[in-house]
């Protein structure tokens, strides 16, 4: 079995208003932005080391559709050593994750669980690319 | 199989709020407007309930359509009888 801890909370948000809006209400300052052309969004996180919020906000896609356009509470991001090494541990129990290799997101690699394996949560799974500078997420 | 099937599509009926739905065997995800992961878990967990059953991870992963769903329905019940 693996290991794994709460990396960041995901959260849809339709615009950059509503970011303005979020980052306000939560206290927090919007930090690092990427943009992940897998699924057409751009990502921002707050600053901090720790519990990190992720704000994403969709170009199209999927995404986009999310609770009807309106955003809101996406995932739950769990840190993990090895990406792969925990898809075998996974599909081992039957769980086959949404991709079939991981997706390469800037500074991590990243892979979802559809929500029907845990009945209703999307765990998104992180491993951090192994680099000089290992201050980031 | 007909009567599982009755059964499914009442539930789908009321997952997806729409009485004209038409389910059969070979139906998937890309037939049904709106059928996308949240809304599939909505109906897993529809269909548990009404049947009484909780699906295995295996189980989920091998549901290519409606007819996989109710095959693993049915060996279900008949394993519990």
């Amino acid at each position: 079995m693996f290991h794994g801890k709460l990396h960041h909370v995901g959260i849809i948000v339709p615009d950059e208003a509503q970011l303005t809006d979020l980052c306000r209400i939560c206290g927090v300052t919007p930090g690092r932005r990427q943009y992940v052309a897998e699924y057409e969004a751009d990502c921002v996180f707050s600053e901090g080391a720790a519990g990190v919020i992720e704000f994403i906000i969709p170009r199209g896609g999927k995404l986009a559709k999310f609770n009807k356009g309106f955003g809101g509470l996406h995932h739950i991001a769990i840190e993990v050593d090895d990406l792969n090494a925990t898809s075998a541990a996974l599909a081992a129990d039957g769980v086959r994750l949404l991709e079939s290799a991981p997706v390469d997101a800037g500074a991590l690699l990243i892979n979802f669980l559809p929500p029907v394996f845990s009945r209703g949560v999307i765990i998104e799974y992180v491993q951090a690319k192994k680099t000089h500078d290992s201050s980031g997420h | 199989m007909q009567e599982t099937l009755d059964k499914v599509t009442a539930v789908f009926r009321n997952v997806f709020d729409d009485d004209s739905l038409v389910i059969t065997p070979q139906t998937t995800a890309a037939d049904i407007e709106g059928w996308d992961s949240v809304m599939h878990v909505s109906l897993t967990l529809h269909v548990e309930k009404t049947f009484g059953i909780r699906f295995t991870a295996t189980q989920i992963a091998s549901m290519n359509n409606v007819g996989d769903m109710v095959a693993i329905i049915e060996a279900r019940q008949a394993g519990k009888r």
